[in-house]
């Protein structure tokens, strides 16, 4: 929730740049729904099924405090027409990117709009 | 009648040295008290040192900076060494007891950072260059949320996002 906080509170460099910020988490509607509503700038997707996890191959089986799945945390830019163009994965899941980390890559990876 | 040389004598009393003289006064000084701290100051500076570190990272977390701590369990293992010398000069169950415990937290601290927290490379399908994989998700209000939805006016930055972090 730090990371998302702080993407949150940089939603204006994101817009001007033409990005939004799509959080993913296995949480069910109600939980993604509180989360939506603690960051109204970002859109956040409920994976509760895990098919977005498992089509990417990011389930971390038996990875959460409570000894259940989750996500690996990664950070993946996708330009307007649906296309991959970089991928970010952590050494240890309580590293994560800084809002500045991700702009430089969107800058890099998507210049001028993709 | 006896001859003396050297120092006078009347009787049986040397006149040459003061009264109440010994042989002691001349050679030897009074023992010096050994110090009393006995490496009380290691095993505190250790015991800081051990503590520092998880309040450096909860300091660090409460400014949101989300970096690997490697100063946590370097800092506990300092600790952990300075309690090794101030048992050495002095030995307490306390000690012992501190360095058991500092000593289990550094072990812990290690582990965490070295194995737990690892996560392993990154082989799956999601390729630059390549489409996404399709999926099938929801948005929080309920609406679906699949591969068509990353395909717009706008690009797209996909945060997979767990706990606390």
């Amino acid at each position: 929730m730090i990371e998302l906080g702080q993407l949150e509170a940089r939603h204006q460099d994101f817009d001007s740049r033409h990005v939004r910020v799509v959080a993913v988490s296995l949480d069910g509607l109600d939980g993604s729904t509180k989360t939506q509503n603690k960051f109204p700038h970002l859109v956040v997707v409920s994976d509760k099924k895990k098919s977005l996890a498992m089509a990417a191959e990011l389930i971390a089986p038996q990875h959460s405090p409570a000894g259940g799945d989750t996500v690996a945390p990664t950070t993946v830019l996708i330009d307007r027409r649906g296309e991959v163009r970089w991928l970010f994965r952590p050494d240890r899941f309580i590293e994560r990117l800084s809002p500045d980390q991700v702009l430089e890559a969107v800058d890099e990876q998507l210049p001028a709009g993709g | 009648m006896t001859v003396h040389s050297g120092a006078a004598r009347v009787g049986d009393l040397d006149v040459s040295r003061p009264v109440g003289y010994t042989e002691d006064m001349n050679t030897t000084s009074p023992p010096v008290a050994p110090p009393k701290s006995g490496g009380r100051l290691l095993l505190w500076t250790g015991i800081l040192a051990a503590i520092l570190g998880p309040v450096v990272y909860a300091l660090e977390l409460h400014a949101a900076r989300l970096t690997t701590p490697w100063y946590a369990p370097a800092l506990t293992t300092l600790g952990a060494i300075l309690i090794i010398v101030s048992l050495r000069r002095r030995f307490s169950v306390w000690r012992v007891a501190a360095l058991l415990l500092i000593g289990a937290v550094t072990a812990g601290e290690w582990w965490f950072l070295l194995s737990h927290a690892r996560l392993p490379a990154y082989t799956g399908p999601v390729a630059e260059g390549h489409p996404f994989p399709e999926f099938s998700a929801a948005r929080a209000d309920g609406t679906p949320f699949t591969r068509d939805n990353l395909v717009g006016d706008e690009d797209t930055v996909l945060v997979f996002f767990r706990g606390h972090w």
